[in-house]
């Protein structure tokens, strides 16, 4: 009966996005200790928890490979410092209560901020892309469950199910606000398989349509870790600042990213879309 | 310090209650078994009537008449198209079973080298083999005709039967009756030494014509293909009951197979892969399946991909009769993906427990140690597996963990997969 619903509450898109980064520190970190390059491993765990902290799992976890360094090298005050911060980071963490940009060990205070290193800020920057602020207006109840399974989340096995903040709008400035890009879906919703276009509107960021722009498309599942089945392409522009999106293909239901790469008179940017592929059949006759 | 820890227990073990109760709240109250709104979702997309018509496909202007599926459904049962007048394609696509053979290699001329796929929901797939060297239910069944281990036959030799046999019908079907004058007996682009220069040695016109009898040949037995199709099964009434809110309904499938179905869309990940109404996304995964010689492993998609890019046969080459624009799959082909090397085509999951034994070369006896191998998620011999290996740490995959009730629940539930297969009498 617990099963997946508070997960729903748990998982963010962030926290789906981010978990790459800080998996390859944690490797990194390992790495480095195989290598007897302890201050180095350190490190390396010190930038996994400034990537990982706004996400419960990750900042438990980075806690937890925090205490077991510790533990194997003797480090007693670092382990007692892991020991409090890590049922504090599994309770305070879906709070949004986090100081930001703390390294998360015990040299330095747990409730300092910090300065972001520059290439974690655009590591943070990509993964908050189209998310919603972490404290929105967040229920109380929402917390509670939140909070009490933080610490059991890492426990449960299973599919990721789909984060609650997800933004699907389809109309958006793009990364670095170069442009406003809007993707058109076909007028009928596509069957899972079907072959269909879309269509991209491309402005600059005050509104003007852009012309002779060129794209490269890409996207995927990533709760599956799989991306697009087949290779899109923005094939021509239909009129000034509205291109064709053709060979687009979702072979299953679900939450997909569709990202666009954008190469136009303004100079370079990206953006990244989240739409939710249902089954349109189904939509109104099951849910309750 | 103690007080805290006792403290942060009550909290959790309170907000444990409340979420019970939450997660309480959900039950629409009439199902015997519940599910979320994502999974009933899930669910009822499975459902076979979602597949819907089966898509036409365009580079086949012949596969929806009835005279051509006739004429198809004598080409697929004739021994007589094969080197030593004993191997049709129903030999290995037995009507009577599955449309397959049941054995570890298909069987014709010599033995094979990867398990026989069955006929039904083919020509819902985009490509065909389970390496996906073929883009058409057409172009698909031109391919065994040629090849030494299945019916050994070459094209001249084929074409001339058909055209000396078949007359009438082939005119029915498909109009004119190529003049071909004097043909070699022996030649073929894919034969022997001698039957490739032999066919070198005619002049492109005749080649021509000759392959588009060929290409004909295979157009028929789609249109006859396209009318075998996998029936209704338990699974799906009991998903029908889900997504429709009939509690009594789900009464098809046991406790057993229902704990077997939600392992199926859980931690057994399953559905990643098995997804739609034919439980397959039609796509191509390396899951570290062991080759049958390590020392000379099947290179999969890898290999499909040069040969369908480079058949003649293929959608957008000149027997087809799509236009350009109509040939998606081939416009905005995914080409260049490392994970292709050993990558294999996904089967359908449909009638699963009706055809032992398992993967592309038939590696495993039954479900019980398919499932086990993907509990086990070893590495790939070659390639690199997609499903993250037990103690790997994968950005994107968790790794399957599956006990042993586990793997028995999802194979009960792979039984009620099982329906009837439609066919024409």
């Amino acid at each position: 009966m617990l099963r997946n619903q508070p997960l729903e509450y748990l998982v963010t898109t962030f926290a789906i996005r981010i978990q790459p980064s800080v998996q390859k520190e944690l490797a990194a970190a390992d790495a480095a200790e195989a290598r007897g390059h302890f201050a180095t491993s350190f490190q390396h765990l010190e930038r996994a928890h400034v990537l990982g902290q706004a996400a419960t799992t990750e900042h438990v976890r980075v806690h937890w490979r925090m205490l077991r360094f510790a533990l194997r090298n003797s480090l007693h005050g670092q382990a007692c410092g892991q020991l409090w911060r890590l049922p504090a980071a599994s309770v305070f963490t879906p709070l949004g209560l986090v100081p930001h940009g703390n390294t998360g060990g015990a040299d330095v205070s747990g409730f300092r901020r910090l300065p972001v290193p520059n290439d974690l800020k655009q590591a943070l920057d990509a993964a908050r892309v189209g998310c919603t602020p972490a404290l929105g207006h967040i229920s109380l109840r929402k917390l509670t469950i939140s909070a009490a399974l933080a610490a059991l989340a890492t426990l449960i096995a299973g599919c990721v199910t789909q984060p609650k903040d997800l933004d699907l709008a389809l109309d958006k400035k793009s990364a670095s606000n170069v442009y406003r890009v809007a993707l058109v879906p076909p007028a009928q919703a596509p069957a899972i398989n079907q072959m269909h276009s879309w269509k991209v509107k491309l402005a600059t960021s005050d509104g003007m349509p852009v012309h002779g722009a060129s794209f490269v498309v890409d996207g995927g599942m990533p709760q599956h870790g799989h991306g697009l089945p087949t290779e899109p392409r923005v094939t021509r522009e239909l009129e000034v600042g509205t291109y064709a999106l053709d060979g687009m293909k979702f072979s299953m239901t679900g939450w997909w990213e569709v990202k666009l790469t954008i190469q136009g008179p303004q100079g370079a940017d990206q953006v990244t879309f989240n739409t939710i592929v249902n089954n349109p059949a189904v939509r109104t006759a099951s849910v309750p | 310090m103690n007080m805290r820890v006792i403290g942060i227990a009550a909290a959790a073990a309170a907000a444990l209650a409340v979420s019970a109760w939450a997660a309480e709240d959900w039950k629409p109250g009439l199902l015997r078994d519940t599910w979320s709104a994502q999974e009933v979702s899930t669910i009822a997309s499975m459902r076979l009537k979602e597949a819907g018509q089966r898509p036409a496909d365009a580079s086949n202007a012949y596969e929806q008449r009835p005279d051509a599926a006739a004429f198809g459904q004598a080409l697929f049962n004739d021994t007589r198209l094969s080197k030593n007048g004993l191997v049709a394609c129903v030999s290995c696509h037995d009507a009577r079973n599955q449309f397959e053979d049941g054995r570890q290699f298909g069987k014709g001329i010599a033995t094979g080298k990867r398990r026989t796929m069955p006929v039904m929901g083919a020509s819902h797939s985009p490509f065909l083999f389970w390496d996906g060297r073929k883009d058409s239910a057409w172009s698909q069944a031109l391919g065994p005709f040629e090849d030494a281990a299945e019916h050994g036959g070459n094209r001249t030799r084929l074409v001339k039967l058909v055209l000396a046999q078949y007359q009438k019908p082939y005119r029915q079907v498909f109009g004119t009756v190529p003049e071909l004058g004097e043909l070699p007996d022996d030649a073929s682009p894919n034969g022997t030494q001698a039957e490739r220069a032999a066919w070198a040695a005619l002049a492109p016109a005749t080649r021509n014509s000759v392959n588009r009898v060929f290409a004909n040949m295979g157009k028929a037995i789609a249109a006859y293909e396209r009318r075998i199709s996998y029936g209704e099964s338990r699974f799906d009434q009991y998903a029908q009951a889900t997504a429709s809110g009939d509690g009594p309904g789900q009464d098809a499938l046991t406790g057993q197979e229902v704990r077997g179905l939600r392992l199926f869309l859980t931690k057994g990940q399953c559905v990643t892969c098995h997804s739609g109404p034919l439980l397959t996304d039609h796509a191509f995964h390396n899951t570290g399946v062991p080759p049958i010689d390590p020392a000379n492993p099947d290179r999969g998609r890898v290999e499909g991909l040069k040969k369908l890019l480079g058949d003649e046969f293929n959608c957008l080459g000149p027997y087809s009769d799509a236009k350009p624009e109509q040939c998606g799959e081939l416009q905005y082909l995914r080409a260049d993906e490392p994970a292709q090397l050993a990558a294999f085509r996904t089967p359908s999951l449909r009638n699963v427990a009706a055809r032992p034994p398992y993967m592309h070369a038939g590696q495993f006896a039954t479900l019980d140690e398919v499932v086990q191998h993907y509990a086990a998620s070893p590495k790939a011999v070659i390639g690199r597996s997609e499903l993250a290996q037990p103690g790997e740490k994968h950005t994107h995959r968790q790794t399957i963990r599956l006990s042993a009730d586990d793997v028995k629940d999802l194979t009960a539930f792979m039984g009620t997969l099982t329906g009837p297969v439609n066919q024409p009498r």
